[in-house]
């Protein structure tokens, strides 16, 4: 399977035997001279369906707008003075979180205005226009197989710090290392596995520690980022 | 051979002045333009031209409010049936229904709302999003735009009071 990330590197994951459960879900920083902003990535709908379900919607003050082909979204969260904005394009939204309430539309629009979006079901991609000082950094690109396993994807430059220094076991996907947190009585709590090629570092954190569909997924699965 | 020698450098000397007289002639020449140039920048305003529409100024010294709409837009239809419904003598100004699709007109069908169904105009107010609300003054001058992104930001930026959004 290969998708688009909104950096435009493509991503190209296989050997799961299993199917993910939705599209992928990718966080990534903008970096600027007045700082840095996070946008979710994620399938159109999205950040509607999961404030439904967790039961997050009626608490929100809602606004709509159409821009640019899609629609334009201002959840607002009297109770906690935070807005989040999305715009939902034909296949996928971007979002950003804002501090306080009462944030126009325009604010986003601006923001947005200094990429140049391109919504295709391949993926969204939101590369900085020229002239507006941005650099996009820090992706992260997240998806899950129901019941088996979170699956996380980075640049392998991104993760240097965490890769160890001893040499991994060899998978399909590249050197894998395993990572047990442990509760205080010695059981297992999480279990998750670091797997690095030359392009990506993928953390695949297991739903139950001794699930044999989790070993077969890290043993098969292969991520990477070009 | 030494006079030929001495007649090519004293030639060479009067092409170097020669050169010298057409540099600085193209020199003036420059600073004339650029004096030009600058007297032309001053003359325009540094800010950006006033928008003003003539035909959203009024008689009355009352503002105009228009709404400016597109068709395939549900949120640009409920604030059209909520500009609609507040719309009369209450409200102080004029309220203006903009957009390209005559669909839109039956919106506003039966109100104190003007439907403009222009798309050259439009293209001339050049909204970013939809449904957007622009305040323009008596002399038709635009004095703000705001994304209207609820019916209760329209009513707030229409200045309409609670109780007459109560009976609205």
């Amino acid at each position: 399977m290969q998708v688009r990330a909104p950096n435009g590197q493509s991503l190209v994951v296989d050997g799961n035997t299993q199917a993910f459960i939705g599209g992928w879900a990718y966080l990534i920083w903008a970096h600027g001279p007045t700082g840095g902003t996070r946008f979710q990535v994620t399938p159109a709908g999205s950040a509607e369906i999961v404030s439904k379900q967790l039961g997050d919607w009626s608490r929100y003050t809602v606004r709509e707008a159409q821009w640019n082909g899609g629609r334009i979204l201002s959840m607002e969260d009297p109770e906690h003075g935070t807005t989040n904005m999305v715009w939902v394009g034909p296949h996928n939204e971007v979002a950003t979180f804002f501090n306080g309430t009462g944030v126009p539309f325009e604010t986003f629009m601006d923001i947005l205005a200094k990429f140049d979006i391109q919504d295709s079901p391949d993926g969204l991609t939101m590369l900085p226009r020229a002239g507006s000082g941005l650099t996009l950094g820090n992706l992260l690109a997240v998806n899950t197989i129901d019941q088996v396993c979170n699956v996380q994807v980075k640049p392998v430059a991104d993760a240097s710090e965490a890769i160890p220094r001893s040499s991994g076991k060899r998978v399909r996907g590249g050197a894998m290392w395993r990572v047990d947190e442990r509760d205080a009585a010695g059981g297992v709590q999480t279990r998750s596995v670091l797997v690095v090629n030359d392009t990506a570092a993928t953390t695949v954190v297991a739903a139950r520690p001794d699930d044999v569909r989790f070993i077969d997924v890290v043993e098969s699965i292969s991520c990477r980022l070009s | 051979m030494r006079a030929f020698l001495d007649s090519v450098a004293v030639l060479s000397f009067l092409g170097t002045v020669l050169l010298l007289f057409a540099f600085a002639a193209l020199l003036n020449m420059i600073r004339e333009l650029q004096g030009k140039l600058l007297q032309a920048q001053a003359a325009t305003p540094a800010a950006p031209a006033v928008r003003s529409v003539a035909r959203f100024g009024s008689d009355d010294g009352l503002p105009t409010f228009v709404l400016v709409v597109s068709e395939r837009c549900p949120n640009c239809q409920e604030r059209s049936r909520r500009l609609a419904a507040v719309a009369g003598p209450d409200m102080a100004g004029h309220a203006v229904l903009l957009a390209s699709a005559d669909r839109c007109a039956e919106w506003v069908a039966g109100s104190e709302v003007v439907p403009v169904i222009d798309a050259a105009l439009l293209g001339t107010v050049a909204v970013g999003a939809t449904p957007t609300l622009v305040k323009y003054s008596a002399d038709g001058t635009e004095e703000w735009r705001r994304v209207v992104g609820s019916d209760d930001d329209l009513d707030a930026f229409l200045a309409v009071s609670p109780s007459e959004r109560l009976s609205a």
